[in-house]
């Protein structure tokens, strides 16, 4: 076959994602994302609502800062599959 | 400072024994921590706009769906969500109780390490200083306390707390009653 036969690869452009992952197959890479903030999340959840509900006779503001730290939480998470589910 | 009627789960609190003031770290403290997260919050917003603005007019890029600035927004909010609550029960729960006796110093680092170790008996105390400074400190009125006791020659420092003058005062009312004590309790007083 002549080399001028030959298709050409698309140009590579170092240090960027390919076109097509960030425009619909990106999910699954959003998905590694989701559950790393996810469990992240989970850690620190379970360290502040332990310290917050045992100590909180002591510290009334925790037993206040825990519906707000929850509902926040929850709205970003949220916020995040809905970010996912728009690709 | 509080005068709450429990007495924060100190060990071996005597029965003689009153909470007499609780100290914390000034909300100055807390507001540069929150500040620190909201210049790291904010951060990505302003510098990753700029950079892939720039490479996607170069055409080296294409843009991105609204969904992915989505997410990561809401990634990013929630890890920074979770670090400013982290920084303020730090600052909530990190005290010092005075009590009749003593000053205890109840220690929160990160989230799973609380202790809590009698700093002095009061009537170890030989010299208190309260000092302001710098511009923030004086107009705010908070500052450090430096407490010299008599027998080991140590210093403690009591740092970035609200009017330290006025815990000074509290301080000294407290080894006031403590003498009171300790004559009608001998055995009370240490």
């Amino acid at each position: 076959m002549a080399l001028q036969d030959t298709p050409l690869p698309p140009p590579i452009v170092p240090g960027t994602l390919p076109p097509e992952i960030i425009a619909g197959g990106g999910e699954a890479i959003l998905w590694v994302f989701f559950w790393f903030a996810f469990i992240v999340t989970a850690g620190f959840a379970f360290g502040l609502i332990y310290h917050w509900l045992r100590y909180g006779f002591m510290y009334p503001l925790a037993l206040l800062a825990l519906p707000v730290y929850s509902i926040g939480a929850l709205v970003l998470v949220g916020a995040m599959l809905s970010g996912i589910a728009s690709l | 400072m509080e005068t709450p009627s429990h007495h924060y789960g100190i060990v071996d609190f005597k029965e003689e024994e009153r909470v007499i003031a609780v100290v914390r770290h000034h909300w100055f403290v807390l507001l540069r921590d929150v500040i620190g997260v909201l210049i790291l919050f904010l951060l990505p917003f302003f510098i990753i706009p700029l950079v892939w603005g720039a490479t996607v007019a170069s055409g080296a890029v294409p843009s991105i769906p609204g969904g992915v600035v989505l997410f990561f927004g809401a990634m990013w909010t929630l890890l920074m969500w979770n670090l400013l609550f982290v920084r303020w029960t730090d600052f909530y729960y990190d005290i010092w109780v005075i009590t009749n006796f003593r000053i205890v110093d109840i220690d929160q680092r990160g989230l799973f390490q609380r202790s809590s170790a009698t700093l002095l008996t009061l009537d170890h105390i030989q010299d208190l200083e309260a000092e302001l400074s710098g511009v923030v400190g004086n107009v705010l009125n908070f500052g450090n306390l430096t407490v010299q006791t008599a027998a080991a020659k140590r210093e403690f420092l009591i740092n970035e707390v609200p009017d330290p003058n006025g815990v000074v005062k509290i301080i000294r009312e407290a080894q006031a009653e403590h003498a009171r004590l300790g004559s009608q309790f001998p055995h009370a007083a240490h």
